[in-house]
């Protein structure tokens, strides 16, 4: 079962980004439209051999891009996180 | 080790990217707006792509159907369901099921066994983030103190420690019901002996399926292999501390979350260390 979450849109460049988010059992993608003709990417979270964390695009090939649009939704949830923590503290 | 995108991960990581490439092309999902059925639970198996060190997750039928002109000659789906189910021939004699659920490691390759050409060129792995086993406890009976025939049957989740989910060794095998052209293909799961801590639970058989570690699952799934290698691979047998295991009510099955835990206050607790 794969589900839709969420979507939102982000400043990339000059120009947007609509990302959406997808489920299926323990997995978390993310698909990516930019304004500016790029074709659309699929991007997630994987490990490498030393545990680090890093942003990778499926299929692979992507992997340059992967890493600048990752860490932009990684801090669109890390506001999010402040956001509801600033209100919960009020 | 692999690289994915450039980048060294492990091979279990790499497995995982792959699925989740197969997952993305195979169903598009993502040109649709919301759902899209991918059940995993029916029975996800990383079939080889032939020649390539690369796999497709396909889904296939658990009960493994021989090639028709083999022994037990199973050539339509009636002949399936009676080889599965059983069935009264025309004296009323009842023939018993042959189960083909799971392949016995230990026999598989012997001369004549319907596992064999499958085991040698169709291995495949068969994901899962647990399994479900029943424990036989014997009660005694309270007048004479003397154990009860009929045992109660206890179910327990067992899972691989730390693990989202993991690799059973699977042979599997292209079938077609020559009456309607259906084709499909069906898979059995490897058991072995059972560990210190699956002997407990499932002390009826005292068999576990065959968990592989990520080196063992690329072996048994990319691994150019003597006939000693499989069985050896075939035989693994993943240790009972590595395994994370608790009770589930009676009727899981039918509950909306399967995977629940229930305790029984009057179940004895299994010994942990072997």
């Amino acid at each position: 079962m794969v589900q839709q979450n969420e979507i939102f849109d982000l400043e990339f460049g000059t120009g947007k980004i609509r990302v959406e988010r997808f489920e299926i059992p323990e997995q978390t993608f993310f698909k990516v439209e930019f304004s500016n003709g790029i074709p659309s990417l699929t991007l997630l979270r994987a490990t490498r051999i030393n545990d680090e964390k890093f942003w990778t695009s499926v299929p692979e090939g992507r992997q340059k891009l992967a890493e600048q649009v990752g860490p932009l939704i990684q801090e669109y949830y890390l506001s999010k996180t402040k956001e509801t923590c600033v209100t919960t503290t009020v | 080790m692999c690289y994915y995108n450039g980048v060294k991960v492990t091979k279990s990581e790499f497995i995982r990217l792959k699925s989740i490439e197969k997952i993305v092309a195979k169903y598009d999902f993502l040109n649709k707006p919301l759902h899209v059925g991918f059940d995993y639970n029916l029975a996800p198996v990383l079939k080889r792509i032939e020649g390539e060190e690369d796999f497709d997750i396909v889904q296939m039928e658990w009960g493994f159907l021989p090639t028709p002109n083999k022994w037990p000659f199973i050539k339509t789906r009636e002949d399936a369901a009676k080889m599965r189910f059983g069935y009264k021939d025309d004296k009323g004699k009842f023939n018993t099921p042959i189960t083909t659920l799971n392949a016995v490691s230990e026999e598989m390759l012997l001369p004549n066994k319907m596992y064999r050409d499958a085991a040698l060129n169709r291995r495949c792995l068969v994901l899962s983030t647990g399994f479900y086993e029943w424990r036989h406890v014997h009660g005694t009976n309270k007048k004479t103190g003397a154990p009860l025939k009929t045992a109660v049957k206890y179910p327990y989740r067992i899972k691989v420690k730390d693990q989202e989910y993991f690799y059973m060794a699977g042979i599997w095998n292209p079938w077609t019901d020559s009456e309607t052209g259906e084709h499909v293909e069906t898979f059995s799961i490897i058991t072995t002996a059972a560990n210190s801590l699956m002997k407990q639970i499932h002390n009826s058989k005292e068999r576990q399926p065959t968990i592989l570690t990520e080196d063992l699952a690329w072996e048994w799934l990319f691994g150019d292999l003597s006939e000693d290698r499989i069985t050896e691979i075939g035989k693994y047998q993943f240790p009972a501390e590595e395994m994370e295991v608790y009770t589930l009510p009676k009727d899981f099955r039918e509950a909306l979350d399967p995977t629940e835990c229930f305790d029984y206050a009057e179940l004895p607790g299994l010994e942990l260390m072997a």
